[in-house]
Parts: C-alpha cells; sequence; structure tokens
C-alpha cells in the first residue's frame, strides 16, 4: 500500500504544560484560532495565493516530553503519525536536547511530515538555532526546522540570505509542504499578470463574436460558462 | 566564454525545485550528481567558498533566503564569478517578473521559471541574453501570446 494515500491533514501544536500562554498565542497568530479548551479543531482552512487547503488541528501538551514520545512512538499510535501532515513543538532550548526527542521521532514518523521546533526562550539567540538547523537539515527526508519565535518579538525579519525568520518562516513552511489535498486558487488570483495590449477594433469584434456565440447556445448553463470565461478573459486587456 | 552543464534548484530541506541539464547524460549520471551534490553543498558552511570540486567539473553554488542554486560549469572554459552573476541575473529576473520571488512561486510557476532561464541560458549552457529588460520582456510577450490563444479558444 503506499505511504502516501494517508490523508495527511492534520497539524500537532504541542508545548509543555507551563508554555500554555504561548502556545495559545502562536495559534492565535499562525492560524487565527482563539482557543479555549478544545484539543481538536476541525477543518481549519490554510490559504494562500496558489491553493487552499483544509487541515485539522491537534492541540497538546505534556508534563514530561520524554514520556510524551515514548507514547507516541509506540505502534498503537501508528494510524495517528501516518496522518500528521506536522508537528509544532514548542520548547525553550536552554531546557532540551533535540537530540533526545527527535532521534526517536524521526525513526518511525512518516516521510512527508514536517517537524517545526518553536524556540520560546528569549534568551537562545538566532545563531544557536542557525547551527541547529545547520546540524539537522541535512540527511533526513523529513523536513526539520528550528525557529525563534517569542511573543515580543512575533516576526524577526531575514537572516542573511533574505530568508524569513520566526513565524513568518513557520507560515513558509507550511506554504511550501507537500499538501496532499489542496485545491488551486483561480488562475487570476495566482500570478499578476501583466497589462495585455488589443486595439480597440479588435476588442470590439471578439465582443460581437462572443456575443453572437452566446446568443446561439441553447443550453442556459453552458451559454453562462462561456460568458463568464469570456469576460474573464476580455477583461484583462480593458 | 561559458559553457554550464547544469542548474539545479534545491530547497534548504533538500527538496529539488527546478532542474535543467546542458550537456547529454544518463538518467543514472544525473540521479548521481542529484543525490551527490545536494548533500554536500546543503552541508556547507555560510563562511565556506561557492566553488567546489566535484568530480571532472567545477560546481558553483549560491544561496537565496531557503533555496540553493546549483551549477556545474566546465573547467578552463567557465569563469565561476561569472557563473555566480549568472546565478544573480536569473535571481534579479525572477525577482522582477513575480514581484519579490519566493519557493511557493518557483512550485507552482515552474513553467515561467524554465522560460526566464530558457531566455538567458542556451540550450548548450552558453549565455543568450544578460539583459534582465530583454528577458522579460520576451516573457511577457510570450504571456501575451498565451493568453490571446486563451481567447481564440473560449471564440473558437
Amino acid at each position: 500500500m503506499d505511504d502516501y494515500q494517508y490523508p495527511q491533514n492534520k497539524i500537532l501544536v504541542l508545548s509543555h504544560d507551563s508554555h500554555i500562554f504561548s502556545q495559545t498565542q502562536l495559534l492565535k497568530d499562525l492560524f487565527h484560532y482563539n482557543t479555549t479548551s478544545a484539543t481538536i479543531v476541525k477543518s481549519q482552512t490554510w490559504e494562500n495565493k496558489y491553493y487552499k487547503t483544509s487541515f485539522d488541528l491537534y492541540i497538546d501538551s505534556f508534563a514530561s516530553l520524554p514520556e510524551w514520545m515514548k507514547d507516541f512512538v509506540t505502534p498503537e499510535c501508528e494510524p495517528l503519525r501516518n496522518v500528521m501532515a506536522g508537528i509544532i513543538l514548542l520548547t525553550d532550548n536552554k531546557l532540551i536536547n533535540p537530540q533526545e526527542f527527535l532521534q526517536p521521532l524521526l525513526g518511525v514518523l512518516h516521510p512527508n511530515t514536517f517537524i517545526v521546533v518553536v524556540n520560546i526562550n528569549e534568551e537562545v539567540e538566532q545563531d544557536e538555532i542557525d547551527g541547529l538547523n545547520e546540524a539537522w537539515n541535512n540527511g533526513f527526508t523529513n523536513v526539520i526546522e528550528f525557529i525563534n519565535w517569542t511573543k515580543s518579538r512575533a516576526t524577526i525579519g531575514h537572516n542573511e540570505y533574505g530568508e524569513r525568520l520566526g513565524l513568518d518562516r513557520i507560515h513558509e513552511i507550511i506554504d511550501t509542504h507537500d499538501w496532499l489535498n489542496c485545491e488551486l486558487q483561480p488562475i487570476a488570483t495566482r500570478v499578476e499578470e501583466p497589462a495585455y495590449d488589443m486595439p480597440l477594433e479588435q476588442l470590439i469584434t471578439n465582443l460581437q463574436s462572443a456575443r453572437l456565440r452566446y446568443k446561439s447556445m441553447g443550453n442556459n448553463d453552458e451559454a453562462d460558462v462561456f460568458a463568464n470565461e469570456m469576460a474573464n478573459e476580455l477583461s484583462k486587456y480593458l | 566564454m561559458t559553457q554550464l552543464r547544469y542548474l539545479i534548484l534545491v530547497s534548504r530541506q533538500g527538496k529539488i525545485r527546478l532542474k535543467k541539464w546542458y550537456t547529454a547524460m544518463s538518467a543514472s549520471e544525473k540521479a548521481k550528481i542529484v543525490k551527490n551534490l545536494t548533500p554536500t553543498i546543503l552541508a556547507r558552511k555560510p563562511k565556506m567558498c561557492n566553488i567546489i570540486e566535484y568530480s571532472d567539473h567545477k560546481v558553483v553554488y549560491k544561496r537565496y533566503a531557503s533555496l540553493f542554486f546549483i551549477v556545474g560549469v566546465t573547467p578552463d572554459v567557465d569563469n565561476e564569478l561569472l557563473t555566480l552573476e549568472v546565478i544573480h541575473r536569473f535571481v534579479e529576473t525572477m525577482d522582477t517578473y513575480f514581484g519579490n520571488v519566493c519557493e511557493l512561486d518557483i512550485i507552482f510557476n515552474f513553467n515561467k521559471v524554465y522560460d526566464i532561464l530558457n531566455e538567458m541560458v542556451m540550450c548548450d549552457g552558453s549565455i543568450a541574453e544578460s539583459n534582465k529588460k530583454e528577458v522579460l520582456h520576451h516573457v511577457t510577450v510570450m504571456d501575451t501570446m498565451e493568453s490571446n490563444d486563451n481567447l481564440e479558444r473560449v471564440l473558437s
């Protein structure tokens, strides 16, 4: 059975019990979701100029990450792991060693699942995060990324390569994820197309031809579709 | 004289976003290059040199945001620094066309990215056009023709 047949449309947002406030803030900033006590939020929409996709938000917290991870890597949790599009883990990088939780996770996680480790400790410098990214972004099939994000500096800007940092980078990771269930946006909203030139006479001739064709159509639905398509095409020249 | 061998665009996570081969190679050779070069380049530190030797040729790479532009060049024929300029010009052209290009633009408009590249580099790997305005003009003309075709199709 092909692994990619799983409906990978769930994002898990995970944090330590003591980081619930940061988790709530991240959910609000990233997914525009004001959490209450819900642990599963169904049918959320992730949208950009190219596509929109529907996903479920899974929200969880732990008292001990090794204990939580021990449960998550068990065979009983395999169906859950297989439907995860991504895991966003909020941690304090000063307290947790990434090796401890990433190593067991990578062996069992679906290859198309992204892992974003969000550091919420303001004392951790970006250089430290860059070092972790250099160490972990090579040789794994899963997308693994470390992000520095704090409530006071939700968006930090760009690094020396012009790469987005903070919340914007999490946004970009979700945008570029290989969603299996995405629906393409209408072409007009995707690329800002340049203005086209057409002589006025030609435009009027085309409009007249379109009018005649519309009138000659027996099926009203088909005629409406034609009229809409025509209007979209001709509007590019106006 | 420039004689590029290939251009590969790869994301920081090792996902291939674009591939263009300018010399005849078997599928296994191409796969080997991608398999070997991607981890080698992704593992390089920011301060390391942007030019490396690989097999019988040299490889020039440059990182822009989360994307690595990797170009294979012919030793003694190509100028590595000029190749870096070609990469930069390619990025600048895409940036102008898309308006602050990002990885998502390249994923969803890969055909346009190939069009831009084809206007700049000929099929044998030599530079066809370095003028950004000219390249953009040609791509815009292609877009207009494509749109006219769509209009004709709707009318017919």
